[in-house]
């Protein structure tokens, strides 16, 4: 089964055109290239593949990792669209 | 009449670019302007049947051709053929990017309708599908002054970066303020132009219900624009761009510039009468100021480009205003309305049709007005009827837009007397 972590590398190489190479999952977005706009975009795409609705006033995703925690808790517990957004590693 | 400084500076045409549904070069959209081969086609799209007559001049363009993904999703197809346009000027003109921009270069961009497609999706995303939510660039992309902005970026240009949006003469407007900051002094250099892409189901009902589109001629539906025709049904919507090099003239010398053309006169003037409904005092003013700002007599001027968009009440105005400010000069006025052939792209028209303008002037040829069997009786001048006339007598051109909103706006140009390569 594709891991939630597979499916967000997916939108980043296909949509983006980041080589695999480089994504880790602590690795900053923003050292991808991924601007302001960008990030926001990515949350759109992370709307449509995984069919989720991500909370208005929701902040960027600094990490691949973060996201992973935030979808996955999101999955796990289905109702809570408002759930605190994982803090970057220090 | 519009006001200039003194000892105005001239005013070069160095590059030409042009996405049109003639072509994707000047040169291509050239050639099947002076055929008479007409772009226009019964429009294939899943909501084209619930329009009465979905005819449309489109552009064969494939935007991952020239954008990678990222960027492309940020771009309306405005956008997209602008940036395009703009960048075939730009080599056409062989000017390095970026640009070495000192202030003193602008980009001037027409357009009647911006990001129109953007906000069609939008809107049937929120209240056709519900989705709650828009595309997450939707303002980037529908505001009318995107394309220009685009345009800056990509070409770094840190002087004026405006846009003009006053329907179908937006882009003869563009080229006109463009005109003028060079030939006052504030600018060497602009990228001046238009572009447009109405061809969405919401914009296209919206004229749809204006009653001002063509019905479908029953026999070819290519044929469906017939400007000055006595069975002209209206105008037919187009989508493209036309981005002109303008280069004050001792500047374009100096780099050894190839020259299609001067810009010569621009002249302004509104209706204020009628948002429709178009004025013979209102286009007869625009003319009289863009030959004074020329300063052309009327009988200098060579052949006219017509507005020329085969709606009942255009051309038969249009017509009685080149005779007012003409006078007898205007039956010895070939008239050339080649919205017959590639459709009314509306912001972006008047540019793409300055250059087929001048490259006719080059070629030593007039564009034929298609689709022309029988004049209407109001339309008594001549328009080059269905077939392109050999004359290289003629050196300077005026170009006609009328808009709805009132806003006419006229250029003069001219070729150099040399011949085309």
């Amino acid at each position: 089964m594709t891991t939630t972590y597979e499916r967000l590398t997916k939108i980043l190489v296909e949509q983006y055109r980041i080589d695999p190479e480089r994504l880790t999952p602590l690795q900053p977005l923003a050292a991808l290239g991924l601007d302001s706009l960008g990030m926001v975009e990515l949350l759109f795409m992370i709307e449509d593949e995984f069919a989720v609705k991500l909370p208005p006033d929701i902040e960027p995703f600094p990490t691949l990792d973060s996201a992973v925690q935030y979808l996955d808790a999101m999955a796990a517990h289905p109702g809570k669209t408002g759930a605190r957004l994982p803090q970057p590693p220090a | 009449m519009i006001d200039v400084a003194a000892a105005p500076r001239r005013v070069a045409i160095t590059g030409l670019g042009v996405l049109s549904p003639l072509g994707n070069t000047p040169a291509e959209a050239f050639e099947h302007a002076v055929a008479g081969r007409s772009a226009i086609r019964l429009l294939e799209t899943p909501w084209a049947p619930q329009l009465h007559a979905p005819l449309a001049g489109s552009v064969a363009f494939e935007a991952e051709r020239y954008f990678d993904a990222p960027r492309a999703r940020m771009l309306d197809r405005v956008s997209q053929l602008a940036l395009v346009a703009a960048r075939q000027a730009l080599d056409d003109a062989h000017l390095q990017q970026p640009l070495d921009d000192t202030g003193r270069i602008g980009v001037f961009l027409g357009s009647g309708m911006g990001g129109a497609a953007t906000s069609d999706e939008g809107y049937h995303a929120l209240y056709a599908e519900r989705t709650g939510r828009v595309k997450p660039f939707a303002v980037l992309m529908t505001m009318s002054n995107a394309p220009a902005a685009w345009i800056a970026l990509e070409l770094a240009v840190s002087g004026p970066v405006l846009t003009y949006s006053t329907a179908c003469s937006s882009s003869a407007v563009s080229l006109g303020e463009a005109w003028l900051r060079i030939r006052n002094g504030q600018l060497d250099l602009a990228i001046a132009g238009g572009a447009e892409a109405p061809l969405c189901f919401g914009v296209m009902k919206a004229w749809e219900a204006l009653h001002a589109l063509a019905s479908i001629d029953p026999v070819d539906a290519s044929t469906s624009c017939k400007p000055f025709a006595r069975d002209r049904s209206g105008l037919v919507l187009a989508e493209g761009a036309a981005l002109l090099i303008l280069e004050e003239w001792s500047h374009a010398m100096a780099r050894g510039a190839q020259i299609h053309g001067e810009l010569l006169g621009y002249g302004l003037a509104t209706d204020a009468s009628h948002m429709t409904r178009p004025s013979i005092a209102g286009q007869a003013a625009a003319m009289r100021a863009a030959l004074d700002s020329a300063g052309c007599q009327p009988n200098s001027i060579g052949a006219i480009n017509a507005h020329g968009t085969g709606t009942p009440a255009n051309d038969g105005v249009e017509t009685a205003a080149i005779k007012q400010v003409f006078d007898e000069h205007a039956y010895c006025l070939p008239i050339s309305a080649t919205k017959a052939v590639h459709g009314h792209l509306l912001g972006a028209s008047a540019a793409l049709e300055l250059v087929l303008a001048l490259l006719a002037l080059r070629h030593g040829v007039l564009l034929p007005t298609m689709h022309l069997r029988e004049a209407d009786e109001s339309c008594d001048l001549d328009y080059v009827p269905n077939h392109a006339r050999a004359d290289p007598s003629i050196t300077t051109v005026m170009s006609n837009s009328f808009a709805f909103g009132g806003t006419n706006a006229v250029l003069v140009a001219r070729v150099p007397q040399i011949p085309c390569p």
